[in-house]
């Protein structure tokens, strides 16, 4: 475990919040360019986890999962991590986000955008593989947006890596193998936790973005030297 | 009415682009999945502009643009990116992209970046 770690100063604490708020603003509009409709009772939550919490706070079970390692002035690694389900069908992030707009049963033949299947070059036509891209694009977007945000407020500059996608990732090996290496070279990561809801089906999943602890030192450093507004 | 060619590596933003350009009145003429597809294309359709991805397996957007404004120095292409911060636009700014939006985009966005990218 890292020495470097230190516990958070209040204004750091406010600050990186407001850093990720920027971030988590888009997460909406995200939703509705890839789905084409519009949450509803969109939460956004962040915190600052201890691995070991983290491990905890993520639900045993298939899922899917995206992995962007990112470079730059700070190197470290986000997950998508999206619940498939369970038996009893409670958990229906997956299925919200790969039914159809009427809100049918579960089908990953039929993907939420009745405008998918158009002719063009590279079409992708496995179910699978239309699960990956529509997965690895989320994940894409929805992490750039935090790399943007932390480079209009600190002035970091990193950049993305090609998604990888993991589906299905029944026992959450893409978490377990980024908790394997961080664990050391730092102690926590920032979560978002997102819930809300698709037509009937609620969706419910996390954002995780693990860096060495060096990386975070140099953020904080660039939070506190952020001048007032 | 423009003639435009979508360029990304995901086949759900090609066809998110696609969607949002044709209800704006333009044509999609193409899409590509990666650099090779899109100058490829370039050259056959000759569109009035491309929209890029810069985050595409092979070689980049940027690569892209660069490969596509050496075939025609008029070409209009608009960057289109999950990564909208400075070094990064101003490199696609610096190779001949006559605009830059971040993802997520909605189609007013879309549409002025578009008629920006047009006029410029």
């Amino acid at each position: 475990m890292s020495s470097d770690v230190q516990p958070l100063l209040p204004e750091q604490a406010e600050m990186l919040r407001q850093i990720l708020s920027q971030g988590n603003d888009q997460v909406g509009g995200t939703l509705q360019m890839i789905l084409g409709q519009e949450p509803h009772d969109l939460t956004v939550k962040t915190s600052m986890t201890r691995f070991i919490e983290l491990d905890r706070k993520i639900p045993d079970g298939p899922m899917v999962s995206v992995r962007i390692q990112f470079e730059g002035d700070i190197k470290g690694l986000f997950l998508l991590l999206l619940p498939q389900g369970n038996p009893h069908g409670e958990q229906a992030a997956f299925k919200a986000l790969f039914s159809g707009q009427s809100g049918g049963e579960y089908d990953p033949a039929s993907y939420v955008r009745a405008d998918w299947v158009q002719p063009g070059q590279g079409q992708v036509n496995s179910s699978d593989e239309r699960i990956r891209d529509t997965m690895s694009e989320l994940g894409n977007v929805l992490f750039g947006a935090y790399l943007t945000a932390l480079y209009s407020q600190c002035s970091m500059a990193t950049f993305l890596e090609l998604p990888e996608v993991l589906y299905p990732d029944n026992e959450r090996d893409y978490l377990t193998e980024a908790l394997e290496h961080y664990r050391q070279v730092a102690e926590r990561s920032f979560m978002v936790e997102v819930k809300g809801s698709l037509g009937e089906h609620p969706i419910h999943f996390w954002l995780v973005m693990m860096a060495e602890a060096k990386g975070f030192k140099s953020m904080l450093e660039a939070v506190s030297e952020r001048p007032e507004p | 009415m423009s003639r435009i060619l979508v360029v990304d590596d995901a086949q759900i933003m090609r066809n998110i682009l696609s969607s949002m350009l044709e209800e704006t009145g333009h044509e999609v003429v193409g899409h590509a999945a990666n650099a090779e597809e899109a100058l490829a294309l370039y050259i056959q359709l000759k569109p009035d502009l491309v929209t890029l991805d810069i985050l595409m397996e092979g070689a980049d957007g940027v690569t892209c643009l660069k490969n596509i404004i050496q075939e025609d120095s008029q070409a209009r292409v608009l960057m289109i990116t999950a990564q909208g911060h400075g070094p990064i636009e101003q490199e696609a700014r610096e190779s001949g992209a006559k605009g830059y939006i971040a993802k997520p985009i909605e189609r007013e966005q879309l549409q002025a970046a578009v008629n920006q990218a047009l006029d410029g």
